[in-house]
């Protein structure tokens, strides 16, 4: 790209100003003469010659072409440009540094313990980002260091941010014991009805299990061979048999809790008590001592007693009362142990005797239950080889 | 082919256009007389008087001359 310039010379003749040109081999182009004003295009090495011929007062610069206009441009703007320059270097810089990193999971320890993995290679806030390499190596080295809790990892750049996306490892020994199972009974029982998902029955309704005993196998027989196996599933319901004994005074207290919360703070003196706060007398309450201060070089100690207040009834009842209190509360202790679906279906006592102050009652329950428990496969196998 | 594409690209030989508005002159020697009625050129060979008014060169280069003005007659 040629250096030039279109310049105006002023009180020159053009004749001689050509001659001058011509003389001095000074080559031009796009000569034009308008109102005694010559304009001409010449090479920017020339212009210091024809300036020294018109003289610096006559001669004017009217556009730069070539490097040279680059280079005014530059001097004319350099602020700017200069500016726009480092914005875009600003702008390249913050983008390459990491201000966030989210890994998505719901296990906070795993999480916990990622976070600082990564910031061990060099993953965390306010650092440069990694580059795609140096980012495999990185998935590779989390994964061999977490290999029984990582199935699969993927770090990827959104903006400014790191998105850790994981896939956490289903251990062995869970998926064993889902893949390979037998339903056996948790109780002994009468089957009353069994909803089969997977697995072969084993048994059927109306038959009776003992505790342990397989209900649904999860082996795959054909013929007499056991050609695999696969995880038993099932609701198996069954008629378990419950007895409770009950004792009921003919006069008891029953006692109900109000709510009601009282903090004792007082300083226990070695031969009195001396209340700070808090003092409740009342024979109606539970209470829960804490000391506060124990020192060898105190003569006191400071303790809380958190005393629980509640309201009783007196009750005094005859034999035929107690007997109904006494199958009321053996109903309940085993309800506690029932679920939704599960239920008494009869009950019967079946001792009864009576002593000067209490009555002894021995109830015996009919109980529908869920009667469902599983067994590993291999772990049968191996018992029967150890057997 | 070589001296085709010499002959092409650096043309030695000398040129005259000579149109109503314009005299354009390829490969002259040099330029020994101007002013603004005459304006003489030296070839290799000749020497070329161009006769006019206001005879100005609108564009001088080593090889190459571009004259405007009012032509009245050149002699070659």
């Amino acid at each position: 790209m040629k250096n030039q310039l279109n310049i105006k010379v002023t009180n020159v003749k053009p004749i001689d100003f050509v001659k001058f040109l011509v003389e001095k081999e000074i080559y031009y182009t796009n000569y034009k003469y308008i109102n005694n004003e010559i304009f001409i295009k010449i090479d920017y090495k020339n212009y210091k010659k024809i300036r020294k011929f018109c003289g610096k007062k006559n001669i004017k610069i009217i556009n730069f072409h070539g490097l040279i206009k680059l280079k005014k441009d530059f001097y004319k703007e350099y602020i700017f440009l200069l500016s726009f320059i480092f914005s875009i270097l600003l702008i390249y810089f913050l983008s390459n540094i990491t201000f966030n990193i989210k890994i998505i999971t719901g296990n906070k320890k795993l999480s916990d313990k990622l976070y600082m993995e990564l910031e061990e290679y060099g993953i965390k806030k306010y650092s440069f980002v990694k580059s795609y390499d140096e980012i495999n190596k990185i998935k590779e080295k989390i994964l061999n260091n977490n290999s029984d809790s990582l199935e699969w990892i993927e770090i990827t750049k959104e903006g400014t941010k790191y998105i850790i996306n994981i896939t956490e490892r289903v251990k062995n020994a869970e998926k064993g014991i889902i893949n390979s199972r037998n339903l056996v009974s948790s109780k002994d029982a009468l089957i009353l009805k069994i909803i089969s998902r997977n697995g072969m029955p084993v048994k059927s309704v109306n038959d009776y299990v003992k505790k342990g005993e397989i209900i649904i196998s999860g082996n795959i027989v054909r013929g007499e061979e056991i050609v695999g196996t696969t995880y038993a599933d099932a609701d198996v319901y069954g008629e378990v048999w419950y007895t409770s004994v009950v004792d009921v005074p003919f006069y008891y207290k029953e006692y109900t809790p109000t709510g009601k919360e009282i903090n004792h703070y007082y300083l226990d003196f070695p031969s009195f008590k001396l209340t700070l706060l808090g003092y409740y007398k009342n024979n109606n309450v539970i209470s829960e001592k804490e000391i506060l201060i124990d020192k060898p070089y105190l003569f006191f100690k400071l303790i809380k007693e958190k005393k629980r207040v509640y309201e009783y009834k007196e009750y005094k009842v005859n034999e035929e009362e107690a007997l109904k209190e006494a199958i009321k509360r053996a109903t309940k202790s085993i309800e506690v142990l029932l679920k939704d679906d599960e239920y008494i279906i009869d009950k019967k006592v079946l001792k009864n005797t009576v002593f000067s102050s209490k009555i002894s009652v021995e109830v015996f329950f009919r109980v529908y239950e869920n009667i469902v428990d599983y067994e590993n496969i291999e772990n049968t196998l191996e018992n029967n080889i150890e057997g | 082919m070589h001296l085709n594409l010499k002959s092409f690209i650096s043309d030695p030989l000398f040129k005259i256009t000579i149109t109503s508005k314009y005299i354009h002159i390829y490969n002259y020697g040099k330029i020994t007389q101007i002013n603004e009625n005459l304006i003489s050129i030296l070839t290799n060979e000749k020497k070329i008087n161009i006769y006019g008014s206001s005879l100005v060169i609108n564009k001088l280069d080593k090889n190459e001359l571009l004259i405007t003005g009012s032509f009245i007659k050149v002699d070659l």
